[in-house]
């Protein structure tokens, strides 16, 4: 199934889960990830499944004035 | 002691973190201007190429961390990305910006206002940057904004206080802390700004794009002391004609006489 990660058309295996997808990434210490413009508290990682069509935005903290 | 919100703060230097070479060289700027108070954006995570975190040379026991809105065009996407904001920090500060002219990069005055009023509802204590409207800012303050930014210039402009009559009157009439953002460009714009009797000013493109920003941290820091004491002794009143600080009488001999002339 393809979803969309921040802005990247991405094929991801049928039954993925959130968690499952965040093991592929090196990632920094503070993020946050929007579903379908839901944002996702990381105690639902583990439980939430992706499905065809997902849009998801992996956000942090960068430099800036 | 500069106050906003709950919060005290000993330094009235707030430093922005874009546009610096390394998280390594912030560290030491961070360090160098003594800031309590430090911005950062929000941005997607390059998922191909991660980089250095900034949030490791952050000291959040020091430093407040102040997530901002850049990249908003409008209310809903500031009020969008402050959520994202708050997630990310678990902390309610945040620098309220709506800029939806990239030329410009000027305030949206009806959208700020609109996006400050839902994020106080909401919990935030919210800093919105504006343009330096005395008029807007009191309106901000009315809605529960902890503080406003007026600008001295625009964004990245190193310019300095080109502002400097509307924010004479945003300061004369503000029961809120006012902190000049956007445009100082030297350590003489931030010392200008805080003897007027600006509460802080905001400064990051200064730093970031001298030749040692570790060293115009350090000046900043000093300008930004020497301003503040500066206003807290009172300047003396400007007069448009020449007074002397020297003594008029006693010259020393006759052939001196012309001494006393005047």
């Amino acid at each position: 199934m393809n979803v969309v990660i921040n802005g990247e058309k991405t094929e991801l295996s049928p039954q993925s889960t959130l968690a499952g997808l965040l093991e592929n990434y090196e990632l920094p210490q503070a993020f946050v990830i929007e579903l379908n413009g839901e944002i996702i508290a990381p105690e639902s990682y583990e439980s939430q499944s992706l499905k065809e069509g997902d849009t998801l935005e992996i956000i942090r903290f960068v430099g800036g004035g | 002691m500069l106050k906003i919100a709950d919060t005290t703060f000993r330094s009235r230097l707030f430093l922005g973190t874009g546009k610096f070479g390394s998280t390594a060289i912030l560290k030491e700027v961070i360090e160098a201007s003594e800031s309590e108070m430090i911005t950062v954006a929000l941005r997607r995570v390059d998922l191909s190429n991660p980089k250095d975190d900034i949030m490791s040379v952050i000291d959040q026991d020091r430093c407040i961390f102040l997530p901002n809105t850049s990249g908003a065009r409008n209310s809903n996407e500031a009020i969008r990305l402050a959520r994202l904001a708050k997630a990310v920090s678990g902390s309610r500060w945040l620098k309220l910006e709506v800029t939806p002219d990239p030329r410009t990069l000027l305030p949206d005055p009806a959208e700020t206002l609109i996006a400050t009023k839902k994020l106080v509802e909401e919990g935030f204590i919210v800093l919105p940057y504006i343009n330096a409207d005395p008029i807007l800012a009191l309106r901000l303050q009315d809605v529960g904004a902890a503080a406003v930014m007026p600008l001295g210039s625009p964004i990245g402009t190193n310019q300095g206080i080109l502002t400097a009559f509307q924010i004479g009157i945003i300061i004369e009439q503000a029961s809120v802390p006012v902190v000049i953002d956007a445009g100082i460009g030297a350590p003489s714009h931030a010392a200008q700004a805080m003897e007027m009797g600006a509460d802080a000013v905001l400064v990051n493109t200064a730093v970031a794009s001298s030749k040692n920003p570790v060293a115009m941290a350090g000046a900043f820091a000093q300008a930004v002391r020497a301003g503040r004491t500066a206003y807290e002794a009172g300047l003396g009143g400007k007069s448009n004609q020449a007074r002397p600080s020297s003594p008029k009488n006693g010259a020393i001999t006759e052939d001196l006489s012309f001494l006393q002339r005047r």
